[in-house]
């Protein structure tokens, strides 16, 4: 018999907590329903748009390790991946998926526009860590297989994932970004359209269809922070952040998600954040510009004080097919190497070399 | 059998309480039984497994929601890759109970565990030092499995032992 010091360190002295009955309150009721959800095989449809920018992923998803996905942006088709467990398989359709998924100098965080006009369109190709051999095939549009390249879509304290960075990445945490609106909203609630606190005219999103069985849930948003509000400990000024511009809606049908609605919505704050802020931007200006002179300046201090840029984008997720069996499966005819040159996937770092697959 | 040093910090499950607990509060274990070196396959990717002795570690516990549980290592050359404990609850503990499970998991790991679903199978995944760690259940028994950080073939191992039925 040997002795020697196990991996593991897993000690559980469990003292459990006492409990307590807890009143279900609607923001648990769309978490039950995302739980719930988040555990069946389903297709999804993806959304961003950002000024005219469209990026749609379509995917799916027959467990959390294995999902195949397809992008798009303006309708033109830029990347597929397939995912089985650590094998990883991506394609690029267009050399603009380069610019989309290539691994980012500059933090994405700070970009508050589409990957894809952030930098050159070759540029993550000419990394000294891409194999020739990984290279020639991406150009070439044929599938590059990294075996233990796959993505990590768990929440890390170390890494950061702004939105917009990656697509497909953002497509398949939905969830977890509605989980995050709703520690961010002022009030999460069922949609009832007899509401006193109800106003049709600022609501974007389409109401459920009596009979439909179908409900909603609507986020409401935190005001405006003022001038002298500041924030925490570090004594900033609070500045706006996305959740004061988020209006959200997410359907609910059979205790499961059917659709997830995001507008980040700036023009209908203009006129309390001029009056805040005592600026003054020119009403005769198109609404468009308008946005961006106040999204840029809020930007320009969320940027120094080193927190995430608001992205002004309208956001939809469809979920299809829920619970149906699907197959995915890693393609045939791949080139082998690692694909680390590419945002949250293979190894960042290290010399590029081709690994058996597991199982064979 | 290989026997592991005292320093060994094993999942042993002590859970006593409250809600979700058993009919009782906890078992004042007379023993931990060690469960059959067969239960794994000796061989998983291309990683050796082997059982190992953990004896010492179990005598030290007093109370608990166990009545056996083994520790399987699984090694690439002499290179420890990864731990599977395989624990198994008394009757008498509410081990079907989500509630129950979803204690015992937050009380593993530095994180707050992740649900995922892998197959038919539901699976919490937190982090240890350095290790990466995945917990799930299947009738009276739970599993942990712990990987090295930079084992290259993570989720392909938990894969492979979501088939591993115990009678």
């Amino acid at each position: 018999m040997t002795r020697r010091p196990l991996l593991v360190a897993t000690l559980v002295l469990a003292m459990l907590a006492a409990c307590g009955g807890h009143h279900q309150t609607d923001a648990d009721k769309l978490r039950a329903a995302m739980n719930r959800t988040a555990l069946l095989s389903r297709r999804f449809v993806y959304s961003d748009v950002t000024g005219n920018t469209h990026i749609q992923v379509k995917g799916i998803v027959a467990d959390d390790f294995r999902y195949k996905a397809a992008t798009t942006i303006n309708d033109v088709p830029i990347w597929e991946e397939v995912v089985d467990d650590d094998a990883l398989a991506d394609r690029a359709l267009s050399n603009g998926a380069f610019a989309v998924f290539g691994r980012q100098a500059a933090p994405a965080a700070q970009r508050p526009t589409a990957p894809a006009q952030a930098v050159s369109a070759s540029e993550p190709l000419h990394s000294a860590t891409v194999a020739p051999a990984v290279r020639d095939a991406l150009l070439a549009h044929r599938w590059v297989l990294d075996p233990v390249g796959a993505p990590s879509l768990l929440p890390s304290a170390t890494e950061h994932h702004p939105v917009g960075a990656d697509p497909v990445f953002d497509s398949l945490t939905v969830f977890r970004y509605v989980d995050q609106s709703i520690r961010e909203a002022f009030r999460v609630h069922k949609f009832n359209a007899d509401s006193l606190d109800y106003k049709p005219s600022e609501d974007p999103f389409p109401k459920p269809k009596k009979g439909s069985g179908v409900s909603r849930y609507d986020f409401d948003r935190p005001r405006l922070p003022r001038p002298q509000d500041i924030s925490g400990a570090s004594a900033n000024q609070r500045i706006p952040g996305v959740a004061n511009f988020r209006k959200m809606a997410v359907y609910v049908k059979d205790g499961r998600v059917i659709q997830v609605l995001e507008q980040i919505d700036v023009v209908s704050k203009l006129d309390e954040l001029q009056r805040n802020y005592n600026v003054k931007i020119p009403s005769s200006l198109p609404t468009a510009q308008r946005v961006k002179i106040a999204i840029d300046a809020i930007n320009a201090v969320r940027a120094a004080q080193g927190n995430d840029v608001i992205r002004v984008r309208t956001m939809s997720l469809q979920l299809l097919d829920l619970g149906q069996s699907v197959s995915v499966s890693l393609p045939t005819d791949v080139v082998e190497g690692s694909l680390g040159a590419f945002e949250n996937r293979g190894r960042a770092a290290g010399p590029t070399t081709s690994t058996t697959l597991a199982g064979g | 059998m290989r026997r592991v040093s005292a320093a060994v910090a094993i999942a042993i499950t002590v859970a006593i309480g409250a809600c979700g607990g058993s009919t009782g509060s906890g078992s004042a274990a007379p023993r931990i039984r060690s469960l059959p070196s067969d239960l794994v396959p000796s061989k998983v990717l291309d990683l050796t497994v082997a059982q190992e002795d953990v004896h010492e570690a179990l005598n030290q516990v007093t109370r608990t929601y166990l009545d056996a549980t083994s520790v399987y290592s699984f090694r690439s050359a002499d290179l420890l890759q990864a731990t599977l404990q395989l624990s198994r609850f008394i009757t008498a503990s509410k081990y079907t109970s989500t509630k129950f499970q979803q204690t015992l998991v937050a009380q593993i790991g530095s994180t707050s565990p992740t649900q995922v679903q892998v197959g038919d199978r539901t699976v919490y995944l937190t982090a240890g030092n350095q290790q990466r760690i995945a917990v799930w259940f299947r009738g009276r028994y739970m599993f942990v499995l712990a990987t090295r950080e930079d084992f290259p073939q993570p989720r392909t191992l938990l894969r492979n032992l979501l088939e591993v039925h115990p009678a």
